[in-house]
């Protein structure tokens, strides 16, 4: 009857060792293995069609795939006693390498996307640039054509001007064209009266020269000797 | 038989000479490939944008020369190959950052010239 208590407390007690290394060390790194399996599909689902972050993952399912190769290698007594100190290490290892990728499959694909939203921004600056510069384009023109409408009434203006002088000198060639006209009429009237009086003068003088006896001279003014 | 014997064992010898020596020598020369590669990434732009990352592998670095000396050849590969992936995921955050900060840049650049856009538009061009 002791020995039967004996045998069953120390079954007890292997037992409850058992479960302790069992409870202790297995199942954490066995669950951890199924939330990495988790994680990497659902990470996967998040990275998209980037070459690199596919890589990356890629590169954490082989550390996981490894990670499990030596928990089921590095188990001991049917996995009652859990894992050899080595394949511990070697698990865990593994399970930081599947980390490690699988945010550098984050960073990968994070950069694709903002590298993706360049191209696009990129685009659109491109699109939005070509339009400013036709309006600038089209401004520098429109600045050009005014000041050319400028010049022109300037010179509109201009030619008014000149065309109302020209008008006003027409004017006066008139007025002093009819001037001479008049002035050549009395120049012809007073030549006309010259040749007349100078006519009248040699008869005169004829006369002078021929006097008769019955006739007196007659008086002539001083101011025709 | 004892010429074969001995042949046998030269051939074991000579097997397990080469295969520890040749893992210890992997890991050096990764390592004097590591060492190189955090010493340019220091100095660099990697450097500016994810330092802690770049000091996490120099850590992890001088955890594999410290487990190649002990000498511990399992360890050691496995740091050499956290420090690379750490050295990798330094230059991936250095280049996300850097194409954040570029995104961040040009979306300015796009906000001001449609905005300058949209004062052509009201203006008339004037």
């Amino acid at each position: 009857m002791r020995n039967s208590l004996i045998s069953a407390g120390l079954a007890t007690l292997v037992f409850a060792w058992a479960s302790f290394s069992f409870a202790a060390a297995e199942p954490g790194l066995s669950e951890q293995l199924a939330a990495k399996k988790a994680s990497i599909e659902e990470m996967a689902a998040k990275v998209g069609n980037y070459p690199l972050a596919l890589a990356d993952m890629e590169k954490a399912r082989v550390s996981l795939k490894n990670a499990e190769q030596a928990y089921d290698k590095g188990r001991q007594w049917m996995g009652l006693r859990g894992l050899t100190p080595e394949a511990e290490q070697e698990v865990r290892h593994h399970l930081q390498m599947v980390d490690m990728a699988a945010l550098l499959a984050a960073s990968r694909a994070a950069k694709g996307r903002n590298d993706e939203e360049l191209a696009a921004v990129d685009k659109q600056l491109a699109t939005v640039k070509a339009r400013i510069k036709l309006l600038e384009e089209r401004k520098t023109e429109e600045e050009r054509l005014r000041q050319l409408v400028q010049t022109c009434e300037a010179a509109g203006k201009e030619a008014a001007a000149q065309k109302a002088d020209a008008a006003k000198l027409a004017t006066q060639v008139e007025q002093l064209t009819a001037d001479k006209k008049k002035l050549d009429g009395q120049v012809t009237a007073l030549t006309t009266e010259k040749t007349a009086l100078v006519d009248q003068l040699e008869v005169l003088k004829k006369q002078a020269a021929t006097p008769t006896p019955n006739q007196s001279m007659p008086q002539q003014p001083a101011s025709v000797k | 038989m004892k010429a074969l014997l001995y042949g046998i064992a030269f051939v074991l010898v000579c097997a397990v000479g080469t295969a520890s020596a040749n893992d210890p020598k992997t890991a050096a020369d990764r390592i004097q490939t590591l060492s190189e590669r955090i010493a340019k990434l220091s100095s660099g732009k990697v450097a500016d944008y994810a330092k802690d990352k770049v000091a996490s592998a120099q850590v992890t670095l001088g955890a594999a020369k410290a487990a190649q000396a002990v000498p511990n050849a399992v360890l050691a590969l496995q740091k050499v190959e956290l420090a690379h992936i750490q050295l990798d995921q330094a230059e991936a955050v250095a280049a996300e950052k850097e194409s954040a900060e570029n995104l961040l840049l040009r979306r300015s650049e796009l906000r001001k010239a449609e905005a300058q856009f949209d004062q052509y538009l009201q203006t008339g061009g004037k």
